[in-house]
């Protein structure tokens, strides 16, 4: 059976700036649509080959396919519609708000970290305490 | 009868944007006025309802019908029939605003040409 490359479609509709979501659905559209058409070859008489040869063709050029979706900026995805933002300010950004995670998290989790900040200092001092009155007792004796 | 394609209708559309390009979306937003429908459903309409005069070339229907729905005036949903999931898609209230403003530009396109035509030329 003669098929478009339905498999490679996606990567390349990707690989053109086509956001994930369309580039996704066209694809599995594309392929009902090639099946629609081979079985209505079929049912005009033609065998599987003649109907998949015939189906293809109408379906027409994945290129030109690949062209169409390309020339609508609206379905590329946000880095090929904003190239600027995606190669300068999304960078800048991200080295902005890694030193801020731990902070904004910490006061997310603030009950948590209190918990736990007070849980280590007790624990701290036990330990301090007992070994205070370990070193007293050799001491003394 | 002449087909035009819509790749016909590309190429005249980069010469022309305004002229052209809204053609295949003028026809997919009233076909879909009437009732949902999947993609080859489309191509079998447009064919059907112009006689074979415009006849999309069949996988091109679809960077038409995301952009369309993209901007908002469609809207899809996968629906199993028969066994097969299809992608439908049904107009929205903004698409029904762009049918009537295209439908509009469209009547005032045509009704130009034919008083172009019925003018008698003096060259």
């Amino acid at each position: 059976m003669r098929e478009p490359d339905f498999r490679s479609l996606k990567s390349r509709l990707l690989g053109h700036g086509i956001a994930y979501r369309h580039a996704d659905r066209v694809t599995d559209e594309l392929r009902d649509h090639f099946n629609d058409l081979v079985e209505e070859e079929i049912n005009s008489g033609a065998s599987v080959v003649d109907a998949s040869i015939a189906a293809a063709e109408k379906l027409g050029d994945l290129d030109i396919f690949i062209k169409q979706m390309q020339s609508r900026r609206e379905l590329r995805s946000w880095a090929f519609r904003f190239p600027l933002v995606a190669i300068v300010l999304y960078p800048l950004g991200c080295l902005v708000a890694l030193p801020a995670a731990p902070v904004v998290a910490g006061i997310s989790h603030a009950g948590i970290l209190a918990r736990w900040g007070t849980s280590v200092i007790l624990a701290g001092l036990f330990t301090a305490s007992m070994l205070l009155v370990l070193q007293l007792s050799i001491a003394l004796g | 009868m002449r087909q035009i394609g819509v790749f016909g209708i590309s190429v005249m559309a980069k010469s022309n944007p305004p002229f052209m390009s809204g053609v295949p979306e003028l026809l997919l937003l009233r076909l879909l006025h009437q009732r949902e429908m999947y993609g080859y459903e489309l191509v079998r309409s447009i064919r059907s309802v112009t006689s074979d005069a415009i006849s999309l070339g069949e996988g091109v229907i679809y960077p038409a019908l995301h952009g369309l729905e993209r901007s908002g005036s469609l809207k899809s949903k996968r629906k199993t029939v028969a066994g097969r999931t299809r992608v439908y898609y049904s107009l929205t209230k903004k698409g029904r605003d762009r049918l009537d403003k295209l439908r509009d530009d469209w009547r005032r396109i045509q009704g130009g040409i034919e008083t172009a035509l019925e003018t008698p030329c003096h060259a």
